[in-house]
């Protein structure tokens, strides 16, 4: 599990092993590691460093070394995600002024922006297909959660501007999403259909707020 | 508030459980847990017991003050917050004479030193928001070296949404988290 922490007073990203109980802090003499995803065979890492106020994504193995630098500019490049075959990496970039969905292949090379609608598109989430993304949009102030493919065009609203609506999550058949909402208030974790967009659950209750889920990939014995 | 990065595998995850999974001295986690103060005013001390400039910003840091259970934002040490527009990094117009202060304060103070905390609102995703904070940190200590401030004595971090100075979900408390505070580190 690759999670973030301020617990060294400063953020940094922990690859921990949730089997014995180990942990190693991701460390880059390039800066700081703010964030990051770690790869669907689990041998690298994407980070987001930040240095002097900029922040690029680089490839690293997963204990850390780096094997190329893959965005070079001087804003914000952050929340990587990397497609089920490994190919290809779809990020958040303010390149163009505003926050908004790039793809570009793993191996390196040119971005391609695929989000056009809206000022704010962050948090992309591959399909278990690989075909398209789940992000959310922001629209008067609040997110909504969209999916859309690889190849661009018009994007799929999938939940319906209730609340807040943030951090898709695919299920492992990509029939549905997770995601957290405000549409209650507190921030609770909702199951919706991505077929006929209707909210299955909610999963989460109490007090307190609860937010980034992550679908299992194993549905148990 | 959740000091894991969305990403694939594991499982759905509530604040609960990650507190349970991650440990309680994540941050983001003890904000889930504990943080239930409203609106904020100043705080605080002046003079400040830091550890350097690479350290934890002494008592004016805002983490040195959540983790001892006081309120954050307000001008209660002896630099003044800035505030920036949603989703911006840019130095607004009428902050120049805050950072003009601040940065008079500091030539008096020569030994001193100071860690530049950016802080974004709640919208928009973690991980963005500590790169948009990072943005905030570095505009206004790029903005103190143009006004003679070595730029040894100033360092940066950025706690993105997670250290929120006011709690409610409008627009007036957002604007008071969009802000850059100034610990005081030496």
């Amino acid at each position: 599990m690759l999670y973030l922490s301020y617990k060294s007073m400063e953020p940094a990203l922990y690859l921990a092993d949730l089997k014995d109980r180990r942990e190693a802090k991701i460390e880059s003499p390039r800066g700081r590691v703010i964030g990051g995803t770690i790869s669907p065979n689990g041998e690298q890492i994407v980070a987001a460093i930040e240095r002097g106020g900029t922040t690029n994504l680089y490839l690293l193995t997963r204990e850390g070394a780096e094997i190329r630098q893959l965005t070079d500019t001087n804003g914000i490049n952050v929340s990587p995600a990397i497609s089920p075959d490994g190919q290809t990496l779809a990020f958040t970039s303010d390149r163009s002024g505003n926050p908004q969905i790039y793809l570009m292949p793993l191996t390196g090379g040119a971005a391609k922006r695929i989000t056009f609608s809206g000022d704010y598109n962050t948090t992309p989430v591959f399909s278990p297909k690989g075909d398209k993304l789940a992000y959310q949009s922001r629209a008067s102030g609040r997110f909504d959660i969209f999916t859309i493919g690889l190849g661009g065009g018009e994007p799929v609203q999938i939940t319906d501007g209730n609340g807040s609506n943030e951090y898709p999550s695919w299920s492992p058949d990509g029939r549905y999403l997770a995601f957290s909402s405000t549409r209650e208030r507190r921030s609770r974790i909702y199951i919706i259909m991505v077929g006929n967009r209707k909210i299955i659950s909610a999963l989460t209750e109490g007090n307190g707020n609860d937010s980034c889920p992550v679908w299992s990939w194993w549905l148990g014995d | 508030m959740i000091p894991v990065q969305c990403g694939r595998g594991g499982w759905v995850i509530s604040s609960s459980t990650i507190a349970k999974v991650v440990a309680v001295v994540s941050l983001g986690a003890m904000l889930a847990m504990g943080c239930s103060s409203k609106k904020t005013t100043g705080v605080n001390g002046a003079d400040a017991n830091g550890i350097g400039t690479n350290g934890v910003g002494g008592s004016d840091s805002s983490l040195e003050k959540f983790k001892n259970g006081g309120t954050l934002g307000g001008n209660g040490g002896p630099l003044s917050d800035i505030h920036f527009a949603y989703n911006e990094y840019t130095i607004e117009a009428q902050d120049g004479s805050v950072l003009r202060s601040n940065a008079s304060w500091l030539q008096t103070n020569g030994q001193s030193r100071v860690q530049v905390e950016g802080h974004c609102d709640e919208r928009g995703s973690e991980e963005y928001n500590i790169a948009l904070g990072a943005k905030r940190a570095q505009a206004a200590k790029d903005y103190l070296v143009t006004l003679g401030i070595p730029g040894s004595r100033i360092s940066t971090i950025s706690y993105g949404k997670e250290l929120p100075a006011c709690q409610d979900h409008d627009e007036s408390c957002w604007a008071q988290n969009r802000r850059d505070h100034f610990a005081v580190t030496q």
